[in-house]
């Protein structure tokens, strides 16, 4: 079995005999950069660049996917944002949101043209020749919460929550068509994963009932719409909405470190079943079809400041604890050393004794 | 047609249909009916419908409460006190439990700082300050949803806040040490890549022979193994410990070495991280 095919088949749900090594979320660091000649922020909007800094653990680290892009700003950037492109070890950041009020945001007609949306495009498709059927390619894009707390700006967002809860859903239904649009396009690329990396969900910013009254619908049809396996990321403390996330139809759920393992696999367990009632996903119960776990070394604490043996060691645990798919907890940060994603896959090797 | 009270005599109330998510969830709770916020909201009126406007995060009733105090002839300080920060005080209680989220207590804090803002007018004056904190967020770092908390919660608990804003380059924090001579200093990142600058700061302080009793440093991805690998620094968990800190500094003298043992005893609660 190939490594795409032991990634799909592990999402999916088959038993697989050796847990995937890979990263559904950010994977550019400074090490690797200076490796591959593919620099931040050139590799942002370098098709070429891109896929190479996107495939350099995989070449560097045999990290078992390749990912792209490296940040969360392709989808404001296209809506009308400003964005400063960042630095060597610097992600993008928004600037400046055009939007004042939901009643501002409008998916541009040519929204799929704007910004770097065909750089990623071109770059899946690169990635797709270069390693065809053997290396799986992931590619992350932006939830629907985090979007539209970019447009509205977040802490704009994070109050209306509460005090104008209309105002949100308003601004989620016009991002959601973006986001649609988006991953149909991502999709026709086929690559072999698209992750949605949604961090303004977490309980950390908003309350889960709002998660599940306001988020958890956009998510299902969002997820609706990739017709590749796919993986719902949520950063922070997810506990209290685990649960919600594994119906929403996502194949994998990825978390943090704060996210005890074996309790959430325990939580989760037999809930991925769903149906479709009224234009709503809902939860069978007992099912058989429950999402993967990803996760979730540390990727301060452990692969960023961490020694070799500090990864090793909290490998071992979390495989030990179940994880289905072993990754990185969030987005590694540029400085990570390249030493300690190698220890991450020659920890999993040797767990598997091989 | 029967009235609806002749009818309710005769329904059996243990039969009544229930929607299924009052079943599951039971009757909406409110949140003055929590034990440890009654504990803390005032009897007193004025000031519990003061506190009553914070807590429900409704600027209005906050402060039009604020406003008949004062024209009452109460104190500034006493609606400040006895009324804005009890009712920040019952908002922190319900966030520590995990009822209270995030927009909560923001917009608590909107409540409370249009109250304090009213208070100070008739004050004619900001009201006396017990020191000088300087609060920013790391270099590259753009989120400062924690900042502002920060700082939102140094101001109402009395302290001058020096708000240097976000993604504040290492220099010009080292020029606002030399500048406020500040009792307590604090740094927040969301972004690994940024909470860097927290130990570079610290080192530069130390080359300019400058000190500060403690930094608290906090936010997203900071860990406090992180903040104690690098001397001067604490690890502040949660935005309303640090007036607490700021504190045990001005009344105690703590250190941050003090600080860094002591800090589940100063903020007066059980502190996970601590433990």
């Amino acid at each position: 079995m190939n490594l795409k095919e032991n990634l799909v088949n592990s999402l999916s749900g088959e038993d697989v005999e050796i847990t995937p090594v890979i990263s559904v979320t950010q994977v550019g660091i400074v090490e690797a950069m200076e490796n591959t000649g593919a620099f931040w922020p050139d590799a942002h909007t370098d098709a070429d660049k891109m896929a190479a800094l996107g495939s350099s653990l995989y070449e560097l680290a045999g990290l078992e996917c390749a990912r792209i892009p490296f940040d969360l700003t392709v989808e404001a950037d296209a809506m009308g944002c400003r964005v400063d492109i960042g630095g060597e070890d610097r992600t993008p950041q928004i600037t400046k949101s055009p939007f004042d009020s939901s009643s501002d945001i409008n998916v541009p007609e040519d929204f799929l043209e704007r910004g770097r949306i065909q750089v990623i495009l071109e770059a899946i498709k690169k990635l797709k020749e270069k390693y065809g059927d053997d290396l799986p390619i992931i590619v992350g894009m932006t939830g629907p919460l985090t979007l539209a707390g970019q447009l509205l700006g977040i802490e704009n967002l994070v109050r209306y929550m509460r005090s104008r809860p209309n105002e949100v859903e308003s601004a989620l239904d016009e991002v959601l068509e973006a986001s649609i649009q988006y991953a149909n396009a991502i999709c026709e690329k086929e690559p072999d994963v698209v992750c949605v990396a949604d961090p303004t969900s977490a309980p950390d910013l908003i309350d889960p009932l709002q998660f599940k009254k306001m988020v958890k619908p956009r998510l299902e049809d969002l997820s609706m719409e990739i017709t590749t396996s796919k993986v719902l990321h949520i950063c922070g403390s997810t506990e209290p909405i685990i649960r919600d996330m594994s119906t929403t139809g996502f194949d994998g759920l990825s978390v943090e470190e704060k996210v005890d393992i074996s309790m959430a696999k325990e939580e989760i367990k037999g809930r991925g079943k769903t149906i479709r009632v009224g234009g709503r996903t809902m939860s069978m119960g007992g099912g058989d079809k429950t999402p993967k776990l990803v996760g979730n070394i540390s990727t301060n604490q452990t692969l960023f400041m961490g020694s070799p043996q500090d990864v090793k060691d909290e490998v071992k645990s979390v495989l030990e604890a179940g994880v289905d798919i072993l990754a990185p907890s969030c987005g590694l940060a540029p400085r990570s050393p390249l030493a300690n994603i190698k220890a991450m896959v020659e920890a999993r090797n040797e767990f598997h004794g091989i | 047609m029967n009235n609806i009270e002749e009818l309710e005599s005769k329904m059996d109330q243990d039969f009544v249909a229930v929607r299924y998510n009052v079943e599951l969830e039971g009757p909406a709770i409110t949140p003055e009916k929590d034990p440890d916020v009654q504990a803390i909201l005032p009897k007193e009126e004025p000031y519990r419908s003061i506190a009553m406007g914070v807590l429900h995060g409704d600027i209005d009733e906050a402060l039009n409460s604020v406003k008949e105090g004062l024209e009452d002839g109460l104190s500034p300080m006493d609606v400040i006190n006895d009324g804005l920060m009890k009712g920040m005080d019952a908002v922190n209680a319900l966030y520590t439990k995990g009822f209270f989220f995030l927009p909560d207590l923001m917009l608590s804090g909107d409540a409370m700082m249009e109250g304090l803002k009213e208070s100070e007018k008739v004050l004619g004056h900001k009201s006396e300050t017990k020191g000088t904190v300087v609060s920013f967020v790391a270099e590259g770092d753009p989120h400062d949803i924690g900042k502002n908390l920060v700082v939102m919660f140094l101001r109402a608990g009395g302290f001058e806040a020096i708000d240097l804003g976000r993604d504040v380059p290492n220099e010009e924090v080292i020029d606002a040490v030399k500048e406020y001579k500040p009792i307590f200093m604090t740094g927040t990142a969301l972004m690994t890549t940024t909470m860097t600058a927290f130990p570079k700061i610290v080192e530069e302080m130390q080359e300019n022979g400058l000190e500060v009793p403690a930094i608290g440093c906090g936010g997203g991805s900071v860990r406090r193994d992180f903040v104690e690998s690098f001397p001067m620094s604490v690890y502040g968990v949660e935005a309303y410990h640090t007036p607490k800190l700021a504190d045990s500094i001005i009344k105690d003298k703590k250190t941050w070495k003090e600080i860094r043992k002591e800090y589940s005893e100063i903020v007066g609660e059980f502190v996970p991280e601590y433990d």
